[in-house]
């Protein structure tokens, strides 16, 4: 007869961080940790997210500090540039082990 | 998709085959060895310089493609120092590319004396097929490196074309300068061709915002 898993072995689920667990928000993160910066429209397309969506979900990743948003003009146009912070980069990276403990 | 299976690699790749899909580096590359190939058919004045001066402007062009039509549908992204040095690699390697073909142009332009040592008159004999090998070799490290699949295609097409150039245009003890020019224009026409398609495509999937 096989031993019942030891539960105290598992990372507490409470330490998975919520705010990036929700898919699009992981979505995001991921692809602002593989570059330094991007805009709005890049995230649009790559993610697939809409407007409203992206941005909702950009509002509260900033509110977070895991994101830094940047408003400018490019060519008299609105540009918003989105980039890791250090806090969200350690965020994403404690984030990716805790799981990994978890499923493991 | 909530594990760590957040394939942060299959991302890094899509970024940047995303970046390259505007099918602007075909057109490029296909640009400039149309040029090449069709100015060995006229005689014109600094030739040479002109060989030497347009991957230099070509780089420039490429940048102000990429900021007028890339940039304003896929969305501005700044690469990381790792990526961003990998692109340089990249970049270095096109300006490579350009400069051995003309390297190799200038060297079948020379000629060969008949008394030079057997491994340069080899390369003169088979110059195409050397010429079709170094062309292969290089699109194929630089779909590696870029993951663009489609430059492994431009690998066999070169390949194809300057052995078939080889086998028909080329003598064996006749090295001319045409013979060359014909297979380089022939690739160039169908990666401009290639690239334009994409590029048409990248303008379809991706409009313009108003």
């Amino acid at each position: 007869m096989t031993p019942p898993p030891n539960n105290h072995d598992l990372p507490p689920v409470k330490e998975i961080d919520r705010l990036i667990h929700e898919p699009a928000r992981l979505l995001i993160m991921a692809h602002l940790y593989v570059v330094e910066a991007a805009d709005f429209l890049y995230l649009m397309n790559q993610t697939a997210l809409t407007f409203g969506n992206l941005s909702s979900h950009m509002s509260k990743l900033e509110e977070a500090g895991y994101i830094e948003v940047e408003k400018s003009f490019v060519d008299k146009r609105p540009n918003t540039r989105l980039s890791l912070t250090d806090a969200g980069r350690r965020a994403f990276e404690d984030y990716r082990e805790n799981m990994r403990g978890l499923l493991a | 998709m909530l594990t760590d299976d957040v394939d942060l690699k299959e991302i890094e790749r899509r970024a940047l085959t995303a970046y390259h899909e505007d099918g602007l580096l075909d057109i490029f590359i296909g640009g400039y060895l149309l040029f090449f190939g069709l100015s060995s058919f006229i005689e014109f004045e600094h030739r040479i310089v002109v060989s030497w001066f347009l991957p230099a402007l070509g780089t420039l062009l490429y940048s102000e493609a990429k900021k007028r039509v890339t940039y304003p549908r896929l969305g501005y992204v700044r690469f990381t120092k790792e990526m961003k040095h990998r692109i340089s690699i990249n970049m270095f390697m096109v300006l490579f590319f350009a400069a051995l073909v003309t390297l190799t142009g200038l060297f079948t332009n020379m000629g060969v004396p008949e008394r030079a040592p057997w491994g340069t008159l080899l390369l003169n004999q088979y110059n195409l097929l050397f010429l079709g090998g170094v062309f292969a070799v290089t699109f194929l490290m630089m779909g590696r490196i870029m993951s663009i699949s489609r430059l492994y295609q431009y690998s066999v097409i070169s390949l194809l074309v300057f052995f078939a150039g080889y086998f028909y245009l080329d003598s064996p003890f006749i090295v001319s300068e045409q013979s060359l020019g014909a297979p380089c224009a022939i690739l160039g026409v169908m990666m401009v061709g290639i690239g334009a398609s994409h590029l048409r495509r990248f303008i379809g999937r991706y409009p313009k915002e108003a």
